[in-house]
């Protein structure tokens, strides 16, 4: 059974009991739109800046100083340790981040690894205590600067993308924190169950991106370089018809052109003719030598005018150049 | 033939019906959030759209073509004539036949006068498959505001009055409409009560920039540049006491700096860290002149670190021309 697997499983379990149904009461807050679960949730937080501070070195909290600062750093030392050289999408990082995400009170679930349990019980009470409050308003105020967007454009989305993979998750589940691993959010789960973490300060996740970003994210658990999935299929396929290897991001390129450019069209149905898609502000980096064959095959196959094995075909083809 | 064409009026009214409920689930055509109140009201997109065409020569709307083509153009000309050489923000007129048009969301009202009458009766069916569309852009519009109004709305209210000081007003009725004039938005009204008009569409007026605007826009009932405004009165004391005149878009570039750093600050507080103000944009166009000064001196006033009239003397000895 694969980590996504594993995940979706814990996170469909777990989201079936009432302990989910937040709200207003215990730490954080929910918003629920059609497929999407939305939360900021104290725990998640948490351990997202504990791992944030060891792995991509941000500055501790500014409210602490002496001895409270003093108790936060040696938390994070301990976390560092017991993160070790993983990242989130390790398979016992998941699950816990999963099983964080269903906590709302102060006892913390058995499965969660007693080492990570011990640090965060120990050190709840000063984040409570010094920043967990402005975490939790930024993260309350990003949900309701989504909320609308998601209320106009979920259900057009959700169907976009269904057409264009197949398939798209049905209960997206998004942990809405300050911090949200080193490039802002990440996803687990498979198939029709996703789990995303979000960051609410993060510029690339702000305002109608935000819209974009909810899209592309909850697509992970249907489209990835693996060969059993959308697009890493199609890829696979490319690569023995034509003996290339394509490249090795080229299938996340994709992902991002996808759901930048079904937001570009919801959004200029609904007067926002100027957006500027992700991918756009990625073409000279990591996407380079993408942009010719992107627009010109991709586009063709999300206008109907090309299969997606043919689009990913020619693109492979092109992009190996 | 005959058939054809019902069964064709039969199709484009359910179209329109499945199109009107869409923009339902877009959210409500009417909002109020405190002091606020955001609509999409169909008279008044009509009345910008056809004087937005007869004055500025924006495009008419897209779906039409043929004889009804030239209706339009028809309409827009008579609208140009009503309209003639009168702006939308200081023509009594066209600022009470606007306030009447807000005030209607169904019928249209007898105050309108009969020349502008006579033309909205007329067109309004041909603009009623562009309303359509312009209600839908409005209501998202509006949906994606509320939320930053309900969260920011009080405590940039207060921020406001506590720079000018004068009392924030309390009564802003903001009509939206993909087109709203030359700049993409206009106030009149003074003291408590603002009619706004501001534009779904324009960049400027979109996601964080739009909280800015709908404070920028309703200062205008208690800021400007008479000596009975506020900034205004700040200026006027300015020049007297250093002889020097001040330049006349001065009081306008201060307008945009207040609501545009208050907007920041609250912004910031939300974890919005990088917000940059519309003025801005704005240096390079036309305010470059005042930049260094205003985030010297107006920028110290409203860190609290020098008094109101400290730093427009400062601002006018930097940026005045002698009398």
């Amino acid at each position: 059974m694969s980590l996504r697997t594993v995940a979706a499983f814990a996170i469909f379990f777990a989201s079936a009991s009432p302990s989910s149904a937040l709200d207003e009461a215990g730490r954080g807050s929910v918003v629920r739109v059609g497929r999407f679960y939305l939360q900021s949730n104290a725990w998640v937080n948490l351990h997202q800046r504990l791992i944030q501070e060891a792995k991509f070195g941000v500055s501790s909290p500014s409210s602490l100083t002496g001895d409270d600062l003093k108790e936060w750093k040696s938390a994070v030392a301990a976390y560092d340790q017991f993160i070790g050289q993983r990242g989130p999408l390790d398979e016992e990082l998941a699950l816990l981040n999963a099983a964080l995400s269903e906590t709302s009170g102060d006892t913390l679930s058995a499965s969660i690894p007693s080492a990570a349990a011990g640090i965060l019980r120990g050190i709840m009470p000063l984040y409570e205590r010094t920043q967990w409050k402005e975490d939790d308003a930024v993260n309350r105020f990003w949900m309701s600067v989504e909320k609308p967007l998601l209320e106009s454009a979920e259900v057009e989305l959700a169907a976009a993308h269904a057409r264009a993979y197949g398939t798209f998750p049905s209960r997206i589940r998004v942990d809405v924190s300050v911090h949200a691993g080193e490039f802002g959010a990440y996803s687990v789960g498979e198939g029709d169950f996703a789990h995303v973490v979000i960051s609410s300060t993060h510029p690339l996740y702000r305002g109608f991106l935000g819209l974009e970003m909810l899209s592309h994210e909850a697509s992970h658990a249907v489209a990835d370089s693996a060969e059993t999935a959308v697009i890493g299929a199609e890829l696979a396929q490319a690569e023995r018809e034509l003996g290339i290897k394509p490249r090795r991001n080229l299938w996340h390129a994709l992902l991002f052109y996808t759901s930048g450019e079904l937001t570009r069209r919801a959004l200029a149905a609904r007067g926002v003719a100027d957006y500027l898609r992700v991918i756009d502000r990625r073409w000279s980096g990591p996407f380079r030598g993408f942009k010719e064959p992107l627009e010109t095959h991709w586009q063709a196959f999300l206008d109907g005018k090309l299969s997606r094995a043919d689009a990913v075909k020619k693109i492979v083809e092109e992009t190996s150049k | 033939m005959r058939i054809r064409r019902i069964v064709l009026a039969v199709l484009l009214l359910i179209a329109a019906a499945r199109l009107d409920a869409l923009n339902e689930r877009i959210g409500p055509w009417k909002v109020v959030v405190g002091r606020y109140t955001l609509q999409s009201n169909r008279w008044v997109n009509l009345h910008q759209r056809l004087m937005q065409e007869a004055m500025y020569g924006d495009p008419p709307p897209s779906a039409l073509s043929g004889a009804e083509m030239e209706r339009w153009k028809g309409f827009v000309d008579r609208y140009r004539l009503f309209v003639a050489r009168r702006d939308p923000i200081h023509n009594a007129e066209l600022i009470a036949l606007n306030r009447a048009l807000s005030d209607s969301p169904d019928e249209l009202p007898a105050a309108v006068p009969e020349a502008a009458a006579a033309v909205l009766r007329d067109a309004m069916p041909l603009y009623e498959p562009q309303w359509v569309i312009d209600d839908r852009v409005n209501r998202f519009w509006i949906a994606a505001a509320r939320p930053l109004l309900e969260s920011a709305g009080e405590e940039l209210a207060t921020a406001h009055e506590d720079v000018y000081p004068r009392p924030f007003p309390t009564e802003i009725r903001v009509d939206v409409s993909p087109l709203a004039g030359e700049y993409g938005a206009y106030t009149v009204g003074e003291g408590a009560v603002a009619h706004t008009v501001m534009s779904s569409t324009d960049p400027g007026y979109k996601e964080f920039f739009a909280l800015e605007m709908l404070f920028h826009e309703p200062s205008h009932a208690i800021v400007g540049p008479n000596s009975r405004d506020a900034v205004g009165e700040d200026l006027a004391r300015g020049q007297r006491e250093t002889g020097l005149r001040a330049p006349p878009g001065l009081w306008h570039a201060i307008l945009f700096y207040t609501s545009g750093e208050l907007t920041r600050r609250a912004l910031a507080r939300r974890g919005i860290s990088d917000y940059q103000p519309f003025i801005i944009g704005m240096y390079e166009r036309a305010y470059s002149r005042f930049r260094a000064s205003l985030e010297k001196h107006w920028q110290d006033y409203l860190d609290g670190e020098a008094t109101r009239a400290e730093a427009i003397r400062e601002i006018v000895l930097a940026t005045g021309t002698k009398e």
